[in-house]
């Protein structure tokens, strides 16, 4: 190549280079300003689909949100003197943040918390320990899950337990009700861009956590599910139950998106009830009981 | 031999043809019919196997012909030629199965049922059909099975799971359903028919109208069997409005009394 067309064509490029940076500059910037818009899906609906799990997450407690402990774990932080800094309730109503439990039930679930590590009885052991399914509203808080959007439905799918949630979008009424669910039954509409899911007909066998909270079969829940942005889902559940509660009162949490870059992200399998083997064996006897009791104290005590 | 001149040979030959138009006629008009029920397609031209669909099969009991027992109907059976070519061990191991299916039969444990037989568990399914998966939800002990159609191959594998690992493409106007990564828990039906953990299974899902799906499952064991072998059955779509899968819960029912 002649050393004129060199100069030409080295010309050329760099005022090219110079467009496609100026170019790539101002397009950046505009997209920096563009506000978030949320989508739609094919049939019109506000797009939520996406994994998410809950900010903060845990399943211990609803009104002290963590995972559940691992007791030694903890008993040897107590020993070293951490002292844990519990996050907000989830349950923003009441404004104190505990449910408006009747006295039978607030003395009912103070019995199960009591026996969360040391049960002796069947009925102790969290539902969740036997692959039980999450009922209304437990399933968000203890593992990420997945929102997928199809006419007519929304379908909530955890890997945890292979769980989902199938929420008809088509106006139908409730099943009667003599027909009680793990899941209980969701119906479904939009209200601007929030999803709104009522639910009845649980058969109130989950619980709300770990700790022992509890519905009876005569809850009735509405959940609120409003996009905020990208990356937010704000999430909000009404429960009343006027054979358990003084009044109705209201969860509250954000949900974070994950997998964002991994568009191809999947669900697998997870067999949980096939692998439990020790649910059942978690009942202790009386006598190794008090062993135990024994020996936490040295524990916590033994400086 | 007299023929009458009303039946002349010319007459037939017009008769048999205008017979032949009229039966061509009705045959087409039933074409039509068939047109009518013809099969739903998303947007990018799929079948769309969307919805809920449940066996009318026994094959759950008894995957070979079968007579009555109590509680159990006679059927024909889904397997094709009605032989399982089991290796000369693994027919006394069946035999073993049998004998035992009342305990042994991991369904007596409601555990996850396995490929094929989830299918024809005698329970409703829910087909939800995305761009990126064949979303498939059993309301027996809410079990769930991604068909991934987003073209990523199966996992490095061997894993061990119920239901496999299914990685799903069309031919045409039938889903192929590669299923690989199965443990050996599993059995075919209650008669004690099994497998090991080296079974794959192609399965394959074809509408052959807007209500019915034909299903033909290839299954292949080299530690098990001689040679492959397949069963074919039809799912049948649910028509009742407002239809929903309901739960079964097998493995909470004898619980259910210390909750809540």
């Amino acid at each position: 190549m002649s050393i004129r067309l060199l100069r030409s064509v080295v010309a050329v490029s760099t005022i090219m280079a110079a467009l496609l940076l100026t170019v790539t500059l101002v397009r950046g910037q505009e997209q920096a300003k563009a506000p978030w818009q949320q989508g739609q899906t094919a049939d019109g609906q506000p797009d939520l689909q996406g994994f998410w799990s809950a900010n903060p997450s845990g399943t211990y407690d609803i009104t002290d949100p963590r995972p559940g402990g691992v007791r030694l774990d903890e008993l040897l932080k107590v020993r070293a003197g951490q002292v844990r800094v519990p996050k907000p309730s989830r349950v923003v109503d009441p404004p104190d943040g505990k449910i408006p439990y009747q006295p039978w039930a607030a003395a009912r679930q103070k019995d199960l918390q009591a026996h969360v590590d040391d049960p002796t009885k069947p009925e102790h052991i969290d539902t969740q320990a036997r692959c039980f399914l999450n009922g209304a509203t437990r399933g968000f808080f203890h593992s990420g899950f997945e929102i997928v959007q199809v006419p007519g439905y929304v379908i909530f799918l955890w890997e945890q337990n292979s769980e989902y949630r199938v929420i008809p979008l088509d106006g139908s009424a409730h099943l009667g009700p003599d027909i009680k669910l793990w899941q209980g039954d969701s119906r479904g509409h939009w209200d601007g861009n929030t999803l709104v899911i009522d639910i009845t007909n649980l058969n109130a066998k989950a619980r709300l956590d770990m700790v022992g909270n509890f519905y009876s079969d005569k809850a009735h829940v509405v959940e609120r599910f409003t996009r905020v942005d990208d990356k937010t889902i704000k999430y909000e559940a009404v429960i009343t139950d006027p054979t358990v509660y003084t009044r109705p009162w209201t969860i509250a949490t954000m949900f974070g998106r994950g997998h964002i870059k991994d568009a191809n992200y999947e669900l697998w399998e997870d067999a949980c009830h096939e692998g439990e083997r020790s649910a059942d064996k978690m009942i202790i006897p009386a006598n190794v009981l008090k062993e135990n009791q024994d020996r936490e104290k040295a524990i916590t005590q033994n400086k | 031999m007299h023929i009458h001149p009303l039946l002349s040979r010319r007459r037939m030959q017009k008769l048999i043809v205008l017979l032949a138009i009229a039966v061509a006629a009705t045959f087409s008009m039933h074409a039509q019919d068939a047109g009518s029920n013809k099969i739903p397609r998303t947007a990018d031209g799929k079948p769309d196997l969307s919805g809920f669909w449940q066996v009318l099969t026994s094959a759950n009991w008894n995957i070979q012909d079968h007579k009555a027992e109590k509680g159990i109907p006679a059927s024909r059976g889904i397997v094709e030629g009605n032989e399982i070519p089991y290796q000369p061990w693994a027919l006394a191991k069946r035999k073993e199965n049998y004998a035992n299916r009342e305990t042994a039969d991991p369904q007596a444990k409601s555990y996850l049922q396995g490929v094929p037989r989830i299918t024809y568990t005698p329970f409703p399914l829910q087909i939800i059909q995305t761009p990126k998966e064949v979303l498939v939800l059993y309301e027996y002990v809410h079990a769930t099975r991604h068909l991934f159609t987003n073209g990523a191959d199966h996992p490095p594998g061997h894993i061990d799971w119920w239901l496999g690992d299914s990685r799903a493409k069309w031919e045409g106007d039938t889903l192929v359903v590669d299923v690989t990564d199965f443990n050996d828990q599993t059995w075919f039906d209650h008669a004690g028919n099994f497998h090991s953990d080296e079974l794959h299974v192609v399965e394959r899902y074809t509408l052959t109208d807007a209500d019915h799906i034909d299903y033909e499952a290839t299954i292949e064991d080299p530690k098990v069997f001689t040679r492959p072998w397949k069963v074919d059955l039809t799912l049948y779509r649910h028509k009742e409005k407002g239809f929903q899968l309901l739960d079964y819960e097998g493995y909470g029912f004898d619980y259910e009394k210390y909750y809540p």
